[in-house]
């Protein structure tokens, strides 16, 4: 009769606590780290990078970090520290404002002379976030698809969004919320003469008006073919862009972009990624050695000379410059001091086990609830709180304790110690 | 035949403060037993182990030859239970209440149970939370009644109840237990009302010492002697005498005399006490009525 | 038998659980009318795009009520059961503790059950009123881990109600917010699509655990 609600209460308690505890501690003892900042500088010709320090600013970096925040490093990749300016210097590209006000302007670099205009017109970012991946996050499948030629400057959302069934691309107008039975007849029946195969496998877009120009959709139909839609002057345009469906495309981060160079980044199901080519939809890979889209954002940053591609998970953050035929010219990994251990979270580690996450994480949009296992130092605190538990019903009650509740403390440490103190017997 | 309430070595403690460590009795069918007692001596933990809502430390407590805090449902039908304070489902009316326990009980005796709440000349959809406590009292007996227990545990049912309500209580109590071979144990403020109600009454002391006697034995056999002015002259204190004369129950001290309780005969109390100096000489027997036996016994604080 | 602890916890809970009903009522009429005035401030396909894409939740005023509902059901339930532990009446039924226990919890259930579903629905309606179903999908995902708050919140009310000891009633009560705690995340719109399921096991979990305050209100001890 009392085992059941005795086990179940037990459970519960610890699963409360396994959530909250470490919840807390962190809340108390941890600030949050951002990423370091990795950059290729056209000018070393080498990686440097600005990071927040965890833990003492070394000595030879004290005298650099003070301009705006302390703790804040500017190091190079051969682990010489530089000041603010020297790091802002090395990054032309990137601090063309302040070149320009510093009088640096025009640069030459390579052989090659650079004004403000140059930089301007060959800068870009593309960016693909582990999280922002549509099947990583709680997406409304529900689209709108915008006027690519709307005879303005502005672009305007339309009156209607669309869903792709098993059947159609299916038109709903947001005025009266029914059917628009005309346009999903049109767009339907223009997929379909293309050779789209219901239904899709995904849609993807930059659904915003805040941008350049409209480029539609890259629709994945049920064969991994991707067709380019796009709604000109109210009627389907569809283009079959003979991307192979072996590939089997995951995603394309869409990025209207003026240079129109790339319609944007093409993921593929084994998690490479390639540039989207305005000529004739053609795939040029980006050579990103390990990485993996569901645990690593990744950035990709354009100038004149070099595009660098800069992917991190947690704790290590790699980069690899490219030329201007996207072929590798370096290549660069660092562990960032973020995953620095700390003495709180040693501290964490000890008195931890291990943790409930329940919410959303850094490398997706959903809430879910995840189990994070502690490490070699979370046995000592295992161990401690299973001495504690039999000391306390030794020398507490006078008897030893029983077997299984020794044996649950001692594997969920300081949640199983409170749990079953809760529920000691005899109140 | 069989003891209805078996208590062996019953053992209850409140932390470290023991409420009794070794208390033993047994309750026959059929009978009616009172539980006496000064307050603060355990009668409530007792009846509350006897209802089953306390575990006891150690030792048993069995209530129709089971443990009364592990009772099948099936035994628990057997058993009346009148909670301090007529304790009933206040937010019901007569009609619901009655509509509320009825399916639980194989014999419920619906008939019984208006019989004894229409004597209140309520309407049915009158809530039992705007009832005096004497009408309260009616419904609860009459819920009681319906479920034909065969042990009835009463506690305090005399509380909130004016000298009317008490006597109509034990009065169709009376008439209830007449009809059947059902045994009551009961808690009562009013030792009076006891009188001509009990069979059996258990004294319960402070540490668990107990005393089960008839009333009308209890009243014969238990005598108060006063000893006008008291000892003066003898100099022995209260507590002396009690040490060395164990015949002696109690000793109340007033101001012009002193009180002395006993089982013991004159001659008997008259020969332990002479050792001590005390004029025994000038005993005299007092009256007592229940009452005063009963504060006697267990002394007045 | 558990006919008979329906009828008394419905004689016990009928009039303010009707209230708790027009509360509800009201509170869904109030978001009918500020959906409807979304509408009336805005283009329809911008409302659209700020709900169904940039996450705005045109039912957040919902998003505590359930919580409240499940508190209040509790305490309108146990509230008389503890007051002179009147729940002793009915733990002596001829029935086991268990089923005393499980069968109130029941009853209080399926009364904040019907409130649940009754507001799921009728936010299915108003929203279907004006989006489509993708919106209805996405406002039920987001709605739903909130009703189970209220469900956490009633069964985490029983636990800490039914609970004797004053220290343990405490611990009870963080035990109940802590889990409430866990459906009212603030993610995405959808966001807690995937884990559902998952969470409707601390709900099993307390529900079982609550025998154990009934069983401690029984015999004052769990040895």
């Amino acid at each position: 009769m009392k085992r059941l609600p005795l086990f179940c209460y037990t459970l519960l308690a610890i699963l409360v606590t396994a959530v909250y505890l470490p919840m807390i501690y962190d809340k108390v003892f941890f600030k949050k780290i951002e990423k370091t900042h990795l950059f290729y500088s056209p000018v070393s010709q080498d990686f440097i990078f600005k990071e927040k320090l965890v833990g003492p600013v070394p000595e030879e970096a004290q005298g650099f970090a003070v301009d705006h925040h302390t703790g804040i490093a500017y190091k190079k990749a051969d682990g010489t520290y530089v000041p603010r300016i020297d790091f802002e210097k090395h990054l032309p590209f990137i601090f063309y404002k302040n070149m320009e006000i510093w009088g640096l302007l025009p640069l030459e670099l390579n052989g090659r002379a650079f004004d403000k205009a140059a930089i301007k017109a060959d800068r870009k970012v593309m960016e693909l976030k582990s999280r922002n991946i549509p099947d990583k996050a709680p997406v409304v499948k529900f689209w709108p698809l915008l006027e690519s030629n709307p005879g303005q400057a502005r672009l305007v959302f339309p009156e209607d969004r669309f869903r792709i069934t098993d059947t159609a691309m299916v038109f709903i107008n947001a005025d009266t919320n029914t059917q628009d039975k005309a346009l999903t007849e049109i767009y339907t029946r223009a997929l379909k003469d293309k050779g789209f195969r219901f239904p899709a496998r995904s849609v993807n877009g930059k659904f915003t008006v805040l941008k350049p120009f409209d480029e539609g959709v890259f629709l994945v139909d049920a064969d991994y073919r991707v067709f380019h839609l796009k709604r000109v002057n109210g009627m389907p345009q569809v283009v079959d862009t003979h991307i192979p469906a072996a590939l089997k495309t995951r995603h394309i981060k869409v990025s209207e972009n003026k240079q129109k160079e790339f319609y944007g980044l093409l993921l593929t199901q084994d998690g490479k990624v390639n540039l989207l080519s305005y000529d004739n939809y053609g795939l040029i890979p980006v050579p990103i050695q390990g990485y993996d889209p569901d645990r690593m954002d990744l950035k990709l940053i354009f100038n004149s000379l070099y595009t660098t591609a800069v992917y991190s998970d947690n704790t290590i953050i790699r980069a690899v410059a490219m030329d201007n035929t996207f072929t590798p010219v370096r290549s660069y990994v660092h562990t960032m001091s973020r995953a620095t251990p700390t003495t709180a979270s040693k501290i964490h580690d000890f008195l931890f086990p291990f943790a409930l996450k329940v919410g959303v994480r850094e490398t997706d949009e959903f809430t879910r609830v995840s189990f994070v296992p502690g490490n070699w130092i979370s046995l000592g605190g295992m161990a401690l709180c299973a001495v504690v538990f039999f000391g306390i019903s030794v020398l507490g009650r006078g008897r030893r304790p029983d077997a299984g509740r020794l044996a649950l403390v001692a594997l969920t440490g300081i949640y199983g110690l409170i749990a079953v103190s809760l529920v000691e017997p005899d109140h | 035949m069989e003891p209805v309430i078996n208590v062996e070595h019953l053992c209850h403690s409140y932390g470290k403060r023991y409420i009794y460590k070794d208390l033993n009795f047994s309750i026959p069918p059929g009978k009616i037993y009172g539980l006496l007692g000064k307050n603060g001596v355990g009668k409530t933990t007792l009846i509350k182990i006897l209802m089953g809502f306390l575990w006891p430390v150690s030792g048993r407590c069995r209530v129709f030859g089971e443990d009364s805090h592990a009772l099948t449902p099936q035994t628990r039908a057997r058993i009346g239970l009148l909670f301090e304070g007529h304790v009933a489902y206040e937010f019901m009316s007569i009609r619901e209440i009655e509509r509320f326990y009825a399916p639980f009980y194989p014999d419920w005796d619906r008939d019984t149970y208006y019989r004894m709440v229409d004597k209140l000349g309520l309407k049915p959809n009158h809530l039992v939370k705007n009832m005096s406590c004497g009408q309260r009292s009616q419904v609860v007996l009459g819920l009681l009644m319906a479920q034909q227990p065969e042990l009835l545990l009463l506690d305090d049912y005399s509380i909130g109840l004016d000298a009317g309500y008490r006597r109509l209580f034990l009065d169709e109590m009376q008439e209830f237990l007449d009809k059947g071979n059902r045994t009551v144990f009961l808690t009562s403020h009013v030792i009076q009302d006891m009188e001509n109600f009990v069979d059996e009454v258990i004294f319960l002391e402070r540490g668990g010492k107990l005393l089960t006697t008839s009333l009308e034995e209890f009243k014969q056999e238990f005598t108060c002697y006063r000893l006008p002015g008291g000892v003066n002259g003898s100099g022995s204190s209260r507590s002396e005498i009690l040490r060395a004369c164990p015949a002696i129950k109690n000793i109340e001290v007033h101001a012009s005399h002193w009180d002395l309780f006993t089982f013991a005969s004159r001659e008997d109390l008259a020969g332990s006490l002479a050792p001590l100096d005390v004029p025994s000489n000038r005993l005299e027997e007092i009256p007592m009525n229940l009452e005063d036996a009963f504060i006697g016994y267990t002394g007045r604080y | 038998m558990i006919a008979a602890i329906f009828r008394k916890e419905y004689y016990k809970i009928r009039w303010p659980w009707l209230i708790l009903l027009l509360f509800n009522l009201g509170l869904m009429g109030y978001i009918a009318i500020a959906t409807r005035r979304l509408f009336i401030l805005d283009h329809p396909e911008v409302v659209w795009y700020r709900v169904l894409h940039l996450g705005q939740i045109h039912c957040e005023a919902m998003m505590y009520a359930p919580l409240l509902s499940g508190i209040l059901i509790a305490c309108f339930q146990f509230l008389p059961e503890m007051w002179g532990e009147r729940f002793r009446l009915s733990l002596h039924l001829p029935v086991s503790p268990g089923y005393v226990a499980l069968s109130h919890l029941f009853v209080g259930l399926t009364a904040y059950t019907i409130l649940a579903c009754l507001d799921l629905a009728l936010l299915s309606a108003v929203t279907a009123r004006f989006f489509s179903r993708e919106g209805v999908m996405v406002t039920l995902v987001t709605a739903l881990p909130w009703t189970l708050a209220g469900a956490a919140a009633y069964l985490g009310g029983a636990l800490t109600l039914l609970e004797p000891n004053y220290r343990l009633r405490a611990v009870n009560l963080m035990l109940a917010a802590g889990v409430a705690g866990l459906y009212l995340n603030n993610g995405m719109p959808g966001s807690y699509g995937p884990s559902i399921a998952l969470l409707f096991l601390p709900l099993a979990l307390m529900m079982l655990a609550i025998l154990l305050p009934v069983l401690r209100f029984r015999y004052r001890r769990v040895g």
